[in-house]
């Protein structure tokens, strides 16, 4: 496939709206530069797709006449689809609503919605053959966890746990033991409150828990130098009886370490609790409405092209019940066929060809799209049992106390938190490693929260109160 | 090499020197007339340093500007050092100064002598097939991409790695060498003299090919042994060489690109491998801040312009070669 123009998707999208897109691209590994010398030199196309992040906010690509309002085209009525998902869905309406324009209720991007709900995509793994060849039940408090751990260290002789922190496979987005004391690794919303995880009393019992693992030689001696494809590479290897993983990378690791040990299994398992009865309130989660990443904008050059009125209208048609199947599943008998049972079939032409090497998820975007804006099923990929294993099994805790996805900040709020969290941020992913493999003494946790205090936190606090209060006020 | 002014060699210039007096137009156009093929050679080398070194420095104007890509560098508010400001009040400004300044100066000690060594001692060499394996296997690493080098560094320090494996073979406790922020600047220097020890030498053996082979007879003659051959002759010959470069690397004591250093460091490491420009870096992808990257740049460049010019001077006293 050289293009997207190839794709069966926009082939019958052409065929049903009468619209032609061509596309153009960024240099691989340029998407950044590439995207800042198009505004510089106001070359710009009429649609980004999932650009980069605009800087000082997405709103200040409005007010630099870059990006373009939705909110007149929807008030005008052009986007009939967009309006009927926002006021008249049945299940998420009032979350959609909220969720697709800024604390002035103004429109201007178009989001990935996810009317059939994105679970949760990250969290914790044990290998279940391990369970089984050393007796052991899955583990549901953090006290099974470490006689789990132990056992493995000394049966297996291997140090267990593979854990990574900044990254969407670690504690910053799984919350993998951070959510066991109630803190986490950045800002969390206690019941509305805006509360900074790594000052809090919990983080502190977390600390204290991961020096004792480490010290103990149950966590993976290397986890501060891995890199992703490192991380991966070494669960696969067989060492490693315990992890916080993607779905998406479990298929791969699945194949790898079959490749070494034909019993190589793994299952998601719950955030353990730290004590009785007690409620786990953070763990990796999506807001119906996606966040960045998942996100289109029209640029002022529809205006300028006079294309504006027809571009709404297309888009819009991406939000229908057809447009965002089509999205979804790509045409009817060309990737797809329904069963008599109403359930349906991908027949796309060597979809499972395993003897080209070829997956779903390789051949997939000459049939249907994924990170655009559309109204999705996010089931309609092709999944192995364990995904949907790990699915239902996280999707078992709450996380309510995750920040919302759709927080807005004025240009100078931005401005200002960026500038005192940049500081507290490498302090923080500095100091959180230095307690846990011992550099530094867990006595000093009090002073750690002092100097975090003392880089301006309780400013950025109020900012983030703020704008979690406006969010929450987004109403009809 | 031209900009070689020692006082060695200046009596070559004797000839232009002597028309000081006429009009410096005038000189030009006589040396034109007489020179022309010389100046159109020179003409791209000009060409690419107005465009691509003098051109860009009106951006530089960008550190003093709160700057942002849709209005440009004629339309952005200007701040005054608002952007210095941001950058020294950092908690973390003297840590990332003190770490570049480090690493350099080890770079230096370290990465700056043991070329010139390894090519006093491939200029012994007589037989010329050795001499040429060596140095064939020297620049080999010199070629290597630096996420390549990154990624053996990776590997080879970590706890089951082949370091940690010489250490517990001589009875020491294997554990992951990049995690421990007193030895980060030992693998980053070390690493460095591995990947440019080859190539850096090639222009001291240069250097020592020019070296008149006369000088050495004489030096046989008067019954001097190899040791003092090359602490009379060789030595002597390639000194303005090594000033010279000297003075150059020290004027890019503050300067240390990001790319290796975030393929090796961590936050565990931040306290001894954190620079300025990884920095920078991050604080560019949080928020996209140009004129704060402008201005730690422009910052940068003035200490390395005012070594340059220190170490110049010094470097004019002490051994009569210099840059200007």
């Amino acid at each position: 496939m050289e293009g997207l123009h190839e794709s069966y998707f926009f082939k019958e999208l052409e065929a049903r709206t009468g619209v032609r897109t061509e596309f153009v691209y960024p240099p691989v590994g340029e998407a950044e530069a590439n995207f800042t010398m198009r505004i510089a030199a106001h070359d710009l196309p009429h649609i980004f797709v999932t650009p980069p992040p605009y800087p000082g906010g997405e709103w200040q690509g409005v007010v630099d006449e870059i990006y373009l309002e939705l909110t007149p085209y929807y008030e005008r009525g052009l986007m009939p689809n967009f309006s009927w998902m926002r006021n008249n869905h049945h299940l998420f309406a009032e979350e959609i609503y909220r969720d697709t324009m800024d604390d002035e209720g103004r429109i201007f991007f178009w989001p990935k919605v996810d009317v059939v709900p994105s679970h949760p995509w990250s969290g914790l793994w044990v290998r279940t053959d391990w369970l089984e060849d050393l007796g052991l039940e899955m583990p549901e408090t953090i006290d099974d966890w470490t006689h789990m751990l132990r056992t493995m260290r000394d049966e297996k002789d291997v140090a267990p746990l593979a854990i990574n922190i900044p990254l969407w496979y670690g504690v910053a987005y799984n919350y993998m033991f951070v959510s066991s004391f109630e803190a986490g690794y950045d800002w969390i919303n206690k019941d509305g409150e805006v509360v900074f995880g790594p000052t809090l009393p919990g983080y502190r019992q977390w600390l204290e828990l991961m020096n004792k693992w480490h010290a103990e030689g149950l966590i993976d001696p290397d986890f501060p130098a891995r890199d992703f494809a490192g991380y991966n590479a070494h669960i696969a290897g067989g060492n490693i009886g315990a992890f916080g993983l993607a779905y998406g990378e479990i298929g791969p690791i699945l194949t790898a370490g079959r490749a070494i040990d034909p019993d190589f299994s793994a299952e998601a398992v719950v955030m353990p609790t730290s004590y009785a009865g007690q409620v786990i309130r953070l763990r990796q989660n999506n807001a119906i409405v996606r966040g960045r990443g998942n996100r289109e904008y029209f640029t002022t050059r529809l205006v300028d092209d006079g294309l504006d009125d027809i571009a709404v209208v297309w888009k819009d048609y991406w939000y229908s019940q057809d447009g965002g199947d089509l999205a979804s599943y790509g045409p009817e008998g060309v990737s797809f066929r329904w069963l008599p049972d109403g359930e349906y079939e991908w027949i796309f032409p060597r979809l499972f060809d395993e003897a080209e090497g070829l997956d779903f998820w390789t051949i997939m975007p000459q049939f249907k799209v994924h990170n655009m804006g559309y109204l999705r099923d996010s089931t309609a990929y092709v999944f192995r049992p364990e995904v949907f294993q790990a699915i239902d099994t996280w999707a078992t805790q709450s996380a309510d106390w995750v920040m919302p996805d759709h927080l807005a900040f004025t240009p100078e709020e931005e401005e200002e938190l960026a500038g005192i969290m940049i500081d507290i941020y490498t302090y923080r992913d500095e100091m959180t490693l230095r307690f846990i493999v011992g550099d530094e003494p867990i006595t000093n946790f009090d002073d750690f929260v002092s100097t975090i205090e003392g880089m301006g936190l309780a400013r950025a606090m109020e900012i983030m109160n703020a704008s979690l209060d406006r969010y929450l006020a987004r109403g009809r | 090499m031209a900009f070689l002014n020692s006082k060695s060699s200046s009596y070559q210039f004797q000839t232009v020197n002597a028309n000081l007096k006429e009009p410096w137009l005038k000189k030009v156009s006589i040396d034109w007339k007489k020179y022309w093929p010389l100046y159109l050679m020179a003409l791209p080398a000009i060409l690419f340093y107005l465009v691509w070194l003098y051109g860009p420095m009106w951006g530089s104007l960008i550190a003093f500007q709160d700057f942002s890509i849709r209005h440009g560098f004629l339309g952005s508010p200007f701040v005054g050092l608002d952007n210095f400001v941001k950058f020294f009040e950092s908690p973390f400004a003297f840590r990332v100064i003190r770490n570049t300044v480090m690493i350099n100066f080890w770079n230096l000690v370290f990465g700056f002598t043991l070329p010139i060594i390894f090519a006093l001692l491939l200029n012994e060499i007589r037989n010329k097939y050795f001499k040429r394996v060596v140095q064939t296997i020297t620049y080999m690493p010199y070629f290597i991409a630096v996420i390549v080098v990154a990624g053996l560094l990776v590997n080879f320090t970590s706890s089951d790695g082949i370091f940690s494996d010489i250490i517990e073979f001589f009875g020491g406790t294997p554990s992951n060498l990049l995690a421990q922020p007193e030895l980060f600047r030992t693998i980053f220097v070390g690493s460095e003299i591995w990947q440019f020890l080859g190539w850096n030498s090639i222009i001291f053996l240069a250097a020592l090919a020019a070296v008149n082979t006369e000088l050495y007879e004489a030096a046989i003659i008067d019954g001097a042994g190899k040791l003092k051959q090359i602490y009379h002759v060789t030595i002597p010959g390639i000194m303005p060489t090594i000033v010279i470069l000297l003075i150059l690397q020290v004027g890019s004591i503050m300067s240390l690109g990001f790319e290796k250093i975030i393929l090796l460091y961590n936050p565990l490491t931040y306290e001894t491998g954190d620079v300025i420009s990884s920095f920078v870096f991050r604080r560019g992808i949080e928020n996209a801040e140009f004129g704060f990257s402008a201005a730690v740049g422009f910052f940068n460049s003035a200490v390395n312009f005012a070594m340059v010019i220190i170490a110049n001077r010094i470097s004019a006293k002490l051994t009569e070669t210099s840059l200007w």
